[in-house]
């Protein structure tokens, strides 16, 4: 009787298969969004050219390497990226991991034990995660005005920890990062664990309640997301991230940075949007983002491949964030336009 | 009369920063005799101006519903150039000043471009050309810094006429021209429409995308200002001199009792604001504390000004 | 149209007594009492602004009541949000649609009751079949669980919403306007839908303001007025016209002003070919000094783009004449340098023509600042004069320039929207839907300004989604559909029932009665009425 209610905008049985796969490649696309393979085309990309220029690099001990110089952003990137899809940024995550470092180079080898003391460095990171997502969730405060001062507080403290770069990990601790298990190194072990974890995550009510949030939050509070409680979820994960990147820093520079953060948040904001997730919350997720943290580190490598100087990387990240976004922007509105003509 | 009644009732929040700015000089003056004596009030003044340079910039831009994350390199850029192409030479500092000031100018165009025409995110925008300005300032010095800053530009900072700082004049007429534009002008009305409903405003006629374009080019300006003065008031330049002025623009402007999301505020607040946190700085270390409380200082007084703030905004919600 | 077989008449499942709720002073619902009965359809009805809404919101736990109070099945009823009123057993199906563009149709029907699997994800397997049963059981084809609701039609996420509702199988189901962005077809089948969960035994609440939807489908009707209830009738013992008085209130007669004077002969704007985006194909229209000219037509036919493209705000391309003067217009500014202004308002109703927190002066001098530009600023005292001529006609509030606009009511803020472009010279006033939501004092009022307003020479568009007005106020009308103007009526053509079938695309009226549902004019009724 109502045929003809529901429109059909691009797709139906006669979806192309080309869509249909990258559908099936991107985290989270139904409708077909092609930022995520975008970004890792763009990594390996990068991955190629560095190969191209340093023989060796598609070894395994140089993977490793890889993987380890990509840890600490992709953990950012992973919790950057749940507090984004709320249509929030997370400034703090620099200020956790200041602190985090700083801990670490102080109080691991300096009494007590290293898990002791990392699992404090976690609950750090999961504490202001709670006070930002209370302060956005229950208060209705602006996202970065918050995680801009929470970052400045836990800055102050890192500095209260550790006044100066320097300070020192246990060998036993840094070493970790460089094993490997059954042939493959830990470094991408964990990349691998993170990433099957955002795959279980991202199914999970909890998951869709963020996606509401960030998509539409009016209809999501009357739909019956708790606000309060999933702000504070996706900011207390991304604290937990913070920390845990805070742990993987440390284990690859073997020593405390207690000004470290400051030079990853915008890194960290940077892999999320390159690997194709909106600014604006409700769409993208961490397999983007993966690539979106390797693109970085390549980019650093490569960089130091062509013998220029460091601080082109400093310069790079900056542009690339802000090409990304428009890129990202561009193809979100291409594709919104395709599906409207469909309809 | 009824217009100065309106006007005393829409900033109150701007009384409250002044009263809060008594507060904290009377507590000042307690813990320690002599905190308010015409010397230190002077360094105060002198700290706090830095503040102010950097407010005024982050005021107009908060104006508009943005924000400016570049005002730390901005400031750090202009003020290792001038010291590295001064020699320490006023009369190089002459014309450099024009050229520097141009650059901040120029930065923020970009930032404002970003934002008004590319509609990229105030935070992304100014974030990303925070970064893009280190990296070209570090590829261009190779990671030194300059050396003396000029003369003219230790005068400026940390001169006084008898117990009058020169920084304060400069100071008193940045908050002349910056309140008359604000309240008395038609692009000040602009402002503040485009920061309150910039959907209205250009429904009004407004250009919203020249407003904030102009906004961030106050910004940067400012901050290139607030670089060469700083310059001046070390003696010198060194790489991340800029970092604390990101948090301390943002509070100075909160504290000031400017709304975080535009279209309330102004930059008399924001003195007020700049010389609360040059008063807490003072404080500091009478209470025995490190400068790195400073940080935990300026997170805590944005975190409650917005707070605050908010819980007004939300009172009145209810009450509507 | 039978009442529903089994159910008992008396017991009503869900009571709201002596409900009132008041939005800074003023009366969104006062003292109301309303009853549901199972297996009944029972109608409320009445103008925006009437409080509907506000009861609904009452109901589902959005807002709560400042005295009253509401009981299911006798218990008392206070949900924390929709969500819990729905699985307690009364779901609504708001008008802002609770649907969440990124998720799938499937994801958002089942939000937080989602089918887990052992890992404790979200089973996709479990979630499509579920929705594809409850899908047949609605008897609701053509859309596909997996899509995502941003690809979806208006329609479409309308019936989706309906969907999400039924899922929790609630005793009561609340459809808040649920018609208003249907097509014929597609209200009749909602209707139907309605009957029959009706005789399944369920309680529905109908809320419409289009009258014959309601004679068609409800076993009771309730009138709301002003925030009252004017009473509870059975079906059987109302008529339209009683119905309609019931509505509008003795306030009628002073609804709409007597006509002071008939448009001149020389046309301010002329129209030709203009041609926006895929929504607006090629209008012409020809606008007289002192007209008012009625622009009617279903959702998404075009008005609302005319109207954009008229004030440079979206793209156009075609002739624009104003003043015997071809005009670009890429701008706003554009658009009130050739002479025109805009008062909008917009599809969520916040008001897109005052800044809240700025004084009338400030608001009122906003598109005028350049004129006012005296060596860089703005003398004060010159602002005052400049504006204080508008205030003292428009009759603004207290007459008090300083006075914060957020404070005044909400015709008098229509009146500083109206008013900013009088100031600028704007001879031609582009009104959309200005009075949607306000009340019908403040309607009264506003109709009178723009009566005093045309016979001065002022030329109006006058869009309103409420048909009895663009029946009334406006000196012709011109029916759009499908992106052109179809249709014209003179003053005095046009009943509602010509206008509806115009509306549908100019089919017979037949069809047009689909949506119409054989409705008498009520055109007609509201001009006898008014006639004595």
């Amino acid at each position: 009787m109502i045929d003809g209610v529901g429109v059909h905008p691009g797709g139906g049985r006669g979806e192309p298969a080309l869509r249909r796969m990258l559908a099936w490649l991107g985290p989270r696309s139904r409708s077909g969004d092609i930022r995520p393979v975008a970004a890792w085309v763009l990594a390996l990309a990068f991955l190629f050219t560095y190969a191209g220029l340093q023989p060796g690099t598609l070894s395994r001990g140089q993977i490793g390497i890889i993987c380890a110089d990509t840890l600490s952003l992709a953990a950012l990137g992973l919790g950057q990226g749940i507090v984004i899809l709320t249509a929030g940024v997370d400034l703090s995550v620099g200020g956790v991991l200041s602190l985090g470092t700083a801990i670490a180079a102080t109080h691991f080898s300096n009494g007590g034990t290293t898990l002791e003391w990392s699992l404090l460095i976690l609950l750090i990171g999961v504490s202001a995660g709670a006070i930002n997502g209370w302060l956005v969730g229950h208060l209705g405060l602006q996202p970065f005005i918050v995680t801009l001062a929470t970052w400045s507080i836990f800055d102050g403290i890192a500095l209260y920890v550790l006044p100066i770069q320097g300070g020192s990990v246990p060998k036993g601790f840094s070493n970790w990062i460089n094993n490997s298990l059954i042939g493959i190194p830990d470094a991408a072990w964990v990349l691998i664990v993170m990433v099957v974890v955002w795959l279980w995550f991202k199914r999970t009510r909890v998951a869709r309640q963020i996606f509401a949030v960030g998509s539409d939050r009016e209809g999501a509070r009357i739909a019956g997301v708790h606000m309060t409680r999933t702000l504070m979820t996706a900011y207390m994960i991304s604290g937990f991230c913070a920390g845990l990147a805070a742990l993987f820093y440390a284990m690859l520079t073997a020593s405390g940075d207690p000004t470290a953060g400051d030079g990853l948040i915008l890194p960290s904001v940077a892999a999320v949007v390159i690997g194709g997730t909106s600014l604006f919350g409700g769409q993208g997720g961490f397999v983007g983002t993966v690539a979106g943290a390797l693109t970085l580190t390549l980019l650093g490598d490569v960089i130091f491949a062509f013998n220029l100087a460091s601080y082109w990387t400093v310069f790079a990240d900056g542009l690339l964030l802000i090409v990304a976004v428009l890129i990202g922007g561009g193809l979100q509105s291409l594709q919104a336009r395709r599906v409207r003509r469909h309809a | 009369m009824s217009a100065l009644r309106a006007t005393v009732i829409r900033n109150r929040p701007v009384l409250f920063a002044y009263v809060l700015l008594i507060v904290l000089g009377a507590v000042g003056e307690i813990v320690a005799s002599g905190f308010l004596r015409i010397n230190h009030v002077d360094e105060l003044i002198i700290s706090g101006a830095f503040i102010a340079l950097v407010g005024v910039g982050q005021t107009f831009v908060i104006l508009t519903g943005g924000v400016d994350l570049s005002i730390p390199w901005v400031l750090n850029s202009s003020a290792v150039l001038l010291t590295l192409w001064s020699h320490g030479s006023s009369g190089r500092m002459a014309w450099l000043t024009p050229i520097l000031l141009l650059g901040g100018a120029a930065v923020g165009a970009v930032n404002g471009i970003g934002v008004a025409y590319l509609r990229i995110p105030p935070i992304i925008m100014t974030l990303g050309m925070s970064t893009i300005v280190e990296g070209g300032l570090l590829l261009y010095t190779n990671g030194g810094s300059g050396s003396n800053a000029p003369n003219a530009a230790v005068y400026l900072a940390t001169h006084r006429w008898g117990p009058f700082p020169v920084i304060a004049s400069v100071w008193i007429g940045v908050l002349v021209v910056a309140t008359v534009v604000l309240s008395a002008t038609p692009f000040g009305r602009r402002l503040y429409a485009t920061g309150q409903n910039s959907r209205v405003a250009t429904f009004a006629g407004v250009r919203v995308t020249t407003v904030r374009v102009a906004v961030y080019i106050v910004s940067g300006v400012a901050a290139s200002l607030a670089g060469i003065v700083l310059a001046g008031y070390v003696g010198s330049s060194y790489l991340g001199m800029g970092d604390p002025y990101l948090f301390a623009s943002v509070a100075a402007v909160a504290i000031g009792g400017a709304s975080i999301l535009g279209g309330s505020g102004n930059f008399v607040g924001t003195t007020a604001g700049a010389l609360s946190l040059a008063v807490l700085a003072g404080l500091l270390p009478i209470l025995g504390l490190q400068p790195a409380a400073l940080q935990i200082v300026y997170g805590c007084v944005i975190l409650g000004a917005v707070t605050l703030s908010s819980a007004k905004v939300g009172a009145r919600r209810r009450a509507e | 149209m039978t009442l529903g077989a089994t159910a008992d008449r008396n017991d009503e499942i869900l009571v709201a007594r002596g409900v009132s709720k008041a939005f800074a002073g003023v009366h969104a619902l006062e003292n109301v009492d309303f009853g549901v009965r199972a297996g009944e359809v029972h109608a409320l009805l009445g103008e925006n602004g009437a409080g509907k809404s506000t009861l609904v919101k009452v109901i589902a736990g959005v807002l709560r009541p400042d005295s009253g109070a509401v009981f299911f099945r006798d218990e008392p009823f206070a949900p924390r949000d929709p969500d819990a009123s729905s699985r307690a057993g009364v779901g609504v199906v708001f008008q802002e649609l609770p649907l969440v563009p990124d998720l799938t149709v499937m994801e958002n029907i089942f939000f937080n009751r989602e089918p887990l699997t052992r890992l404790g994800t979200v089973s996709r397997r479990g979630l499509r079949v579920a929705s594809e049963q409850l899908f047949d059981r609605l008897g609701l084809k053509g859309i596909r669980p997996d899509q995502l609701v941003r690809d979806l039609s208006v329609a479409a996420r309308q019936f989706v919403a309906i969907a999400k509702v039924l899922a929790d199988d609630p005793a009561i189901v609340v459809l808040d306007e649920a018609t208003s962005a249907l097509g014929p077809s597609e209200v009749s089948w909602l209707l139907e839908r309605a009957r029959q969960l009706a005789d399944e035994g369920k309680g529905i609440v109908f809320i419409s303001h289009r009258l014959a939807e309601v004679q068609e489908v409800s076993d009771r009707i309730t009138v709301l007025r002003n925030g009252t209830s004017v009473g509870t009738w059975p079906l059987a013992e109302t008529t339209s016209d009683g119905l309609v008085s019931a509505m509008l209130g003795r306030k009628l007669e002073q609804l709409y002003p007597p006509r002071k004077a008939e448009p001149g002969p020389t046309v301010s704007v002329s129209v030709r070919g203009l041609v926006s985006g895929s929504r607006l194909r090629g209008v012409d229209l020809d606008l007289h000094e002192g007209e008012i000219l009625g622009i009617c037509g279903l959702e998404g036919q075009g008005q609302l783009e005319l109207f954009l493209a008229l004030y440079g705000i979206a793209r156009s391309h075609g002739t624009i004449t104003v003043g015997g003067v071809v005009r670009h217009i890429h701008s706003p500014r554009d658009a009130i340098r050739a002479g025109i202004g805009l008062a909008l308002v917009p599809e969520d109703r916040k008001n897109e023509g005052i800044l809240p927190s700025l004084s009338v002066r400030e608001n009122l001098s906003l598109p005028s600042l350049g004129r006012l530009d005296h060596f860089g600023l703005i003398r004060r005292e010159a602002e005052q004069e400049f504006v204080s001529p508008v205030i003292r006609d428009l009759q603004i509030g207290r007459q008090d320039p300083e006075q914060v606009v957020g404070g005044l009511s909400g015709g008098n803020q229509q009146k500083v929207v109206v008013g900013k472009f009088l100031l600028t010279g704007a001879k031609v006033l582009l009104l959309y839907d200005l009075t949607r939501g306000v009340d019908v004092g403040t309607k009264a009022e506003i109709f009178r300004m723009i009566e005093e307003l045309a016979a001065d020479g002022y030329s109006f568009l006058f869009y309103s989604s409420d048909l009895a007005e663009l029946v009334n106020v406006p000196h012709r009308v011109a029916v759009m559909f499908d992106g052109r103007v179809v249709r014209q009526f003179a003053k005095g053509e046009g009943t509602q029932e010509e206008l509806v079938a115009a509306m549908v695309g100019g089919t017979d009226s037949a069809s047009g009665a689909a949506s119409a549902g054989g409705t008498r004019p009520l055109v007609s009724e509201v001009d006898v009425e008014v006639a004595p």
